[in-house]
């Protein structure tokens, strides 16, 4: 039974007797296993389990960060700070008598306990250092002692164990395990005898100097002879130290010799010529006897690079290709007033550094990119995609035999399209020109009116571009051969809704305010109707809807609720809809289109408008001419005449407003009736023909219609007209519609205003007849005249003019059944 | 239903009665061009909201109680402060009364529905007075609308129900046959419920349109009557032209109750509202405003009971007779 108690300076194991030895610190047993680290490492961490009262209370997973500085899992004391008492602050006292030392703060005066634990940033711990080794010494120690060699280990072998020092490093390590013994050099073996050449150059001189292995017998006479030739010649001066005496050089020579091994080198070299040896430890350093008079130091002229040039004989081999320039370098042009002696006047330009490509030197992604792919030859570019699909060609649509080519307008509408197509530039010189001679806009179209033709508005927001034009209605030349219907055919066939007119006026003029909220009222109520003349179009989605209708009719009453009666179509929410409602838009930002909703006003409330309305027809007389076109103001005789007659009343509102501002002047005061007289320009859409008409301008009445448009702007301007030609007109109008034959009679030999207008007249009269629609109210045309588009409108009654005169061969064919028309419809 | 209690309003007609967020307290509007804000369950009127120069007809509230909006015939849509009265924005722009006002959830819109036939989004986070959306699909007044998640109801007198569904950008229009008065989604979301002026309501798949349940045995030939669905969208209540709170169960579709406000008054119930959290109801008849709580649901259970046990006996003496014979 042996007891073994590990305390330094006691040992009571083998005298059992000598129990009253003290004994000093904890004995630790040596059979525990120890195969993490050394036992001074479990000392150490048995130390600072002791110590670290916080190790024992706060386990995770038992590890232990902590400290303010590891961002661990308790810092401080008890995760609070400092100590028990907490942060002590450092007491601060400074007298005249004594004065506060300063202090100066080490990092560890703001570290944690923890901080000096064994995972802290400055463990504070007893450790082995790197060069000793851990854990072979102790596993060679458990191996020794399972072996049985001693069964006893003493505190001192622990402690030799433990203090053994780790000699090899990794690559000695690996070196050893691949057969390499210390001493030896690294390297191919090689001969005895070429070791010893080498060792043996190493150790001695350069081996030119002597011969690789000089006999000892040889030298030893050699040595012999220079001393005999020194004693015996003391001429000869010997410079530098004096050569020892020969009994030391012996001495030298044999503990050379010793060292060397070569005193028996003759013997070995016999008896080991056949055996490799591995190559000298150490490294072969040539070291050169000097022997010129040189400084030290001095190197040829040939490795000098003198003036900085890489070499002095050899060019460039760019500029090479650029040997056609004689004169080379930056001496050229340096001449004797210049001071810069620093240049070097010999240097070239090396055109090495200049770039010939645009590269980026820094681009080094593409540089690797092209040493790989020229490493794996392969080859990197961009390829252009080719898709299979062969692109789908349709044959041309095949034509039905009947097929004419132009559209054919029926022919109560339209007369027979002009024969020539005025060239389409004449007609573009035309335009620019409009403005100046008044000739030819009485002729041509401009781009305005033809645009207004078409149905494009866009124009309208530019400014008017000539309010100059004669009114429409002066278009009737007094000389004028061919008879001109002013007043558009057009105005019946075609009517539009009040609103549409206003629409474009308020954006056309600066709307008043009555303007804009009764644009704002029609333009609320516009989609709640629909304007009579898509009335075709209207008749078929009626009877579409009509049929979807009953339809659906049919499935409620089959209780079919569902697909049945559900539809479905796309809405576009506004994206500030989306965004309130916390809804991504389905559709893009861009795709909204708030054009419908006038982004100005509908502020205004409607029965202000309505309000706006009836005031002003009670105010009507008084109303003020502002605008600047020619109005007439009915006189009341003329519209209580219109009205007396009620069965034309409707007829004739309509037929007398478009002749009104051919009579009246200018200066004549105007109702401010926008919207009434809106109605009787609505009317005055152009029917299809006419918009063919309008954009190939015939060029056959050019002089004619120029010269009426000549005498037309005379006329407003030279004589004032009547302020009421209206009575004069309406009775003709009254006398003549009943008499349609005799109208036609007029109608050609006529060619005063008043004839013309009467022509006018009964030919809209007999149109009116087709007018479908809501009626238009009698009283209107006395407000008519409020235009500010004169000029536009102008220009439209003097292409219809045109028009007019091509039709009117056509007309008098026409001319019976319309009569025949009118009087069924007096009668 | 049990009447729990009823009150005067002192605002002529009233017009429209609704419960704010947490339904402790509502709002009524009345003819008399007057809003008031109560506390139903002590009938305690709180404020006085005026600015409006004819009738409201619909009055909403914001979810933080902040803010109401409110409709009436003098076509103007009204943003006012609760706590002092003021009246933010004034929104005039339709041509005809406004019928229905409503915020979104988070009151930065207002919708409201006007009988000129057009539903007006108005932003009240921007100085711009015009509306930012104009849905002008219907060809008819536009009689109410209702808010869900992501899309917008609108029942309209062309006897078409309109959804605007937002997220996906897409309107369903769904006919139903007859001129609609009412229209509430239920608290799902899944499905609406309209009103109708032939007597019916009638409940309709959200998704598909299809026609789910019609609830009949009421009177709506004339005024608009509103509806309401319960909290846990088991009842449908609904007031009657002939001065009766009816209540049916919605999977059955039977009238589980149709109480008479007043012995002896017949005029019509217009306007209700569901407590947002309770079964408590509030109605308007004439100048009165009723609280109703629910009673047990005993009867109805019962009812339920029999109705299964009759389905039952059916199919079972089937069986056996098929096995006897």
């Amino acid at each position: 039974m042996s007891s073994r108690y590990a305390g330094f300076g006691s040992r009571n194991d083998d005298n059992e007797s000598n129990e009253n030895f003290v004994t000093i610190g904890t004995h630790f047993d040596p059979a525990e296993p120890t195969n993490s680290t050394s036992i001074l490492a479990t000392l150490g961490r048995k130390a600072s389990k002791l110590v670290d009262l916080s190790s024992s209370n706060y386990g995770y997973d038992g590890k232990r960060f902590h400290g303010a500085f590891t961002g661990g899992f308790n810092a401080g004391f008890y995760n609070t700070v400092g100590s028990i008492e907490g942060w002590r602050p450092s007491e601060f006292k400074s007298s005249r008598t004594e004065r506060a030392g300063k202090r100066s703060y080490e990092p560890e005066d703001f570290m944690d306990k923890g901080d000096f634990s064994e995972h802290g940033i400055n463990p504070k711990q007893i450790k082995i250092r790197n060069i000793f080794d851990q854990n072979e010494s102790v596993t060679r120690s458990v191996i020794k002692q399972q072996s049985g060699t001693s069964n006893q280990r003493t505190n001192e072998d622990i402690l030799r164990d433990m203090i053994r020092v780790k000699t090899l490093s990794i690559g000695k390590k690996i070196l050893m395990s691949m057969g390499w013994k210390p001493g030896e050099g690294v390297g191919v073996k090689m001969s005895r005898k070429h070791r010893q050449k080498l060792k043996w150059s190493l150790t001695q001189e350069t081996p030119k100097d002597r011969p690789p292995s000089p006999p000892k017998s040889e030298e030893e006479e050699q040595q012999q002879q220079q001393q005999q030739q020194q004693e015996q010649i003391p001429g000869v001066k010997v410079y530098g130290v004096a050569m020892p005496p020969p009994s030391f050089q012996q001495t030298i020579k044999k503990t050379s010799r010793l060292d060397d091994d070569n005193d028996d080198d003759d013997y070995d070299d016999r008896l080991y010529a056949n055996i490799n040896l591995p190559p000298l430890d150490y490294e072969v350093h040539f070291q050169l006897q000097k022997r010129e008079h040189h400084g030290l130091g001095y190197k040829g002229l040939e490795s000098l690079n003198l003036f900085g040039h890489n070499n002095l004989f050899v060019q460039p081999s760019i500029e090479k290709q650029i040997s056609n320039v004689k004169i080379r370098g930056q001496a050229f042009g340096v001449g004797i007033e210049e001071d810069e002696d620093d240049k070097d006047l010999f240097a070239e330009d090396d055109l090495k550094q200049y770039d010939y490509e645009l590269t980026t030197a820094n681009d080094n992604t593409t540089d690797i990119m092209r040493q790989k792919t020229q490493e794996n030859n392969f080859v990197l570019k961009f390829a252009r995609y080719e898709s299979i699909s062969m692109s789908v060609v349709y044959p041309p649509p095949t034509i039905p035999i009947d097929f004419r080519i132009g559209h054919r307008f029926p022919k109560s509408a339209m007369p027979p399209p002009p024969p020539p197509l005025p060239p389409p530039p004449a007609s573009l010189s035309n335009e620019t020109s409009v403005n100046e001679p008044p000739k030819q806009i009485s002729i041509k179209h401009d781009a305005n009116t033809r645009g207004l033709l078409l149905g494009d508005l866009s124009f309208l927001s530019r400014p008017p571009p000539n309010m100059s034009v004669p009114p429409p209605n002066v278009s009737v030349p007094p000389s004028s051969k061919v008879e001109v219907t002013p007043v558009k055919p057009t105005t019946i066939s075609t009517p539009s809704l009040e609103w549409d007119v206003e629409k474009e006026r308020s954006s056309h003029t600066t709307p008043t305010p009555t303007n804009t909220a009764r644009t704002q009222f029609l333009d609320a109520i516009k989609n709640r109707f629909t304007s009579s003349s898509d009335r075709i179009e209207m008749t078929e989605r009626q009877s579409l809807e009509v049929a979807l209708e009953s339809d659906l009719k049919k499935a409620v009453s089959l209780n079919l609720y569902g697909d049945l009666t559900r539809s479905t179509s796309d809405w576009k929410p506004n994206p500030l809809l989306c965004k309130r409602m916390n809804i991504p838009n389905p559709y893009s930002d861009d795709a909204y289109n708030d054009s419908k909703e006038s982004k100005k006003s509908r502020r205004q409330l409607c029965s202000n408008l309505f309000e706006h309305l009836f005031t002003q027809s009670s105010t009507d007389s008084l109303t003020s001419s502002e605008q600047s076109s020619p109005i007439t103001i009915p006189p009341p005789s003329s519209s209580s005449s219109l009205i007396s007659n009620t069965n034309e009343t409707i007829i004739r509102s309509s037929t007398i407003t478009p002749v009104i501002p051919q009579v009246q002047p200018s200066s004549v005061p105007k109702s401010e009736f926008a919207p009434i007289e809106s109605f009787e320009q609505e009317n005055q859409e152009r029917p299809p023909l006419d918009f063919f008409s309008a954009i190939f301008d015939n060029q056959h009445s050019d002089d004619e219609s120029a010269d009426e448009q000549e005498v037309e702007e005379k006329k407003t301007d030279d004589i004032p007209k009547p302020i009421n030609p209206q009575s004069s007109i309406v009775s003709n109008s009254s006398i003549t519609k009943p008499l349609a034959s005799s109208s036609s009679i007029t109608y050609q030999s006529d060619h005063s205003d008043s004839s013309d207008s009467s022509i006018e007249e009964i030919e809209v009269s007999e149109k009116s007849s087709f007018v479908y629609g809501p009626a238009i109210p009698s009283n209107l045309p006395s407000r008519s005249k409020t235009d500010h588009d004169n000029s536009i409108w102008a220009k439209l009654a003097n292409t219809n003019a045109q028009y007019e005169e091509l039709k009117h061969k056509k007309k008098h064919k026409k001319k019976k059944k319309h009569d025949k028309k009118s009087k069924k419809h007096h009668h | 239903m049990q009447l729990e209690r009823k009150f005067p309003a002192a605002q002529g007609a009233i017009r429209c009665v609704r419960y704010n967020i947490d339904g402790n307290y509502c709002l009524t509007s009345g003819s008399d061009r007057t809003i008031k804000l109560w506390k139903p369950d002590s009938s305690l009127a709180i404020k006085t909201y005026t600015g409006h120069s004819q009738e409201v007809l619909d009055v909403h509230s914001s979810y933080d109680n902040s803010r109401l909006c409110s409709g009436g015939g003098d076509k103007r849509v009204l943003y006012i402060d609760v706590m002092s009265g003021k009246i933010m924005k004034k929104y005039q722009a339709h041509a005809g009364r406004v019928q229905a006002v409503r915020f979104n959830e988070e009151a930065s819109i207002i919708f409201s529905a006007s009988i000129d036939g057009t539903v007006k989004i108005w932003d009240i986070k921007s100085r711009e007075y015009d509306p930012i959306q104009v849905l002008d699909d219907a060809k008819d007044s536009v009689t109410s609308l209702s808010l869900g998640n992501n899309e917008l109801l609108t029942s309209s007198l062309d006897q078409r129900v309109r959804i605007y569904d937002i997220r996906y950008g897409k309107l369903y229009e769904d006919y139903i046959g007859h001129n609609l008065t009412y229209i509430n989604i239920s608290h799902d979301q899944q499905c609406f419920l309209v009103g109708t002026l032939s007597s019916q309501i009638m409940l309709f798949d959200k998704i598909n349109g299809k026609l789910l349940q019609t609830f009949v045995d009421y009177t709506n030939n004339t005024y608009m009557i509103e509806n309401a669905l319960s909290n846990d969208d088991q009842y449908i209540y609904s007031g009657s032209e002939n001065g009766r709170l009816i209540c049916w169960n919605l999977l059955t579709a039977k009238q589980i109750c149709s109480i008479e406000h007043e012995s002896d008054n017949r005029k019509s119930v217009n306007t209700l509202t569901h407590h947002p959290k309770e079964d408590k109801l509030l109605t308007a008849q004439e100048g009165n405003i009723y609280l109703w709580k629910k009673q047990d649901k005993i009867e109805e259970k019962e009812e339920i009971k029999n109705f299964f046990i009759n389905d039952k006996q059916i199919n079972t003496s089937k069986f056996v007779s098929g096995g006897f014979e």
